[in-house]
């Protein structure tokens, strides 16, 4: 069959972009060109057929999976179930390490020497506040002397605290700890439009 | 957008959880069958539904209730199906060829489709028939052609969806009618499309 000159009007037409008199020059049109005409039905049957292509729907087994990861009650229920088991998981494995722990022999003289450090740190605490009380009562009418006395009183005791934090085991569980506590509070923060699409940016379209 | 998916958007947004599942439900065959036809994988197709729903779920409350549900839903879809298309691996398959008048040999590589025999099992022959032209045509035309002819979308919300310029969605249209009539002439011959 031959190719019509008036080809490309046929596309218009199919899109509706035809209006007018050019609408009806290329109906008149298509009435007396044979070519056009039987695009037109082979373009017409096409459309018919890519329409009436079935949906593949899998059915209630993806609406379920989808619901899992979109409803909010459904979302935080998997969030606690996936907690649940971690929290218990980490409390058997810390139980049991604990409790192998216990058992050494070494263990019961390791723990009565540290008890014995306790009991004397407890001691020196209490000497250290009873002094420090003491001491700030008497210089009372001293002013600014009294902040001196704190100060001055106050200091081994930050200096402990320095030297707590500078064990790797202590700085790390407290690092640990602020990760943790920073990335609950980043899942709990409201979503905003940015971020919510932002996976989508990277989509290129570029070709398509 | 209509008067059902803005109430049911408006309820998803009160926290009706209802509403979730009839939005899901009223979209989810027509979001897999667009997806199922781009990547050709159920499984794969499965995975890009639910990521698809999850990202209109998150995005649903800066939602403009102006603007076509569908087309914003499928806009996600085809986003995440193309994007899916253009990282998913080649998987090699070997072969020998050899160029006229050379004794070289060379091998070249070609795209295993994923396809299992069960994933084109249709209703009847004139299903298969569809299903095979749709699949015959290159993803970029593959794309618009769902979009207009199975979702019904305009050309202004195709161009929307896939970021094109208006005249480049026509003229893929136009073009995809075209290599859809070469086929299925082929196939009314007899011959492969």
């Amino acid at each position: 069959m031959t190719h019509c000159p008036h080809h490309d009007q046929l596309h218009e037409w199919l899109d509706g972009a035809l209006e007018g008199t050019e609408a009806e020059r290329f109906a008149i049109h298509l009435e007396s060109c044979e070519a056009c005409a039987a695009d037109l039905a082979v373009y017409t049957r096409l459309e018919a057929l890519v329409a009436s292509a079935r949906v593949i729907d899998p059915g209630p087994a993806l609406t379920e999976r989808i619901l899992d990861h979109v409803v909010p009650s459904r979302v935080r229920r998997r969030f606690v179930m996936v907690a649940g088991w971690a929290y218990t998981l980490a409390t058997a494995a810390s139980t049991f390490a604990f409790f192998s722990w216990v058992t050494r022999p070494s263990t019961p003289m390791w723990v009565a020497d540290r008890l014995g450090q306790l009991y004397l740190a407890m001691i020196k605490a209490g000497l250290l506040t009873l002094h420090t009380l003491v001491t700030a009562t008497l210089r009372f009418g001293d002013g600014w002397g009294l902040l001196d006395t704190f100060a001055g009183r106050l200091a081994p005791l930050a200096h402990a605290v320095a030297v707590t934090l500078a064990q790797p085991v202590f700085a790390g569980t407290v690092l640990a700890a602020m990760a943790s506590t920073v990335a609950v509070l980043r899942w709990m923060r409201p979503r905003g439009v940015a971020d919510a699409r932002g996976g989508m940016e990277h989509v290129d379209l570029l070709g398509f | 957008m209509s008067g059902v998916e803005a109430g049911l958007v408006r309820r998803c947004l009160a926290g009706d959880e209802k509403a979730y599942r009839e939005l899901v439900e009223m979209y989810q065959g027509q979001v897999h069958s667009v997806v199922f036809r781009m990547v050709r994988s159920r499984e794969d197709a499965q995975d890009l539904t639910q990521e698809t729903f999850v990202r209109m779920f998150r995005a649903l409350d800066r939602y403009d209730l102006q603007r076509p549900f569908a087309a914003w839903l499928f806009t996600i879809a085809s986003r995440l199906a193309i994007d899916h298309i253009r990282r998913r691996k080649v998987t090699p398959i070997s072969l020998t060829q050899r160029e006229a008048g050379s004794d070289d040999e060379y091998e070249i590589e070609i795209e295993d489709s994923g396809l299992k025999p069960d994933e084109f099992t249709t209703r009847n022959e004139e299903e298969r028939r569809t299903e095979s032209l749709i699949q015959s045509l290159p993803p970029h035309y593959r794309i618009v052609v769902i979009l207009r002819h199975q979702q019904d979308l305009s050309y202004e919300e195709i161009a929307e969806s896939l970021h094109l310029p208006l005249g480049t969605v026509k003229a893929r249209i136009h073009r995809a009618r075209e290599l859809l009539k070469t086929k299925i002439e082929r196939m009314e011959r007899g011959e492969s499309p």
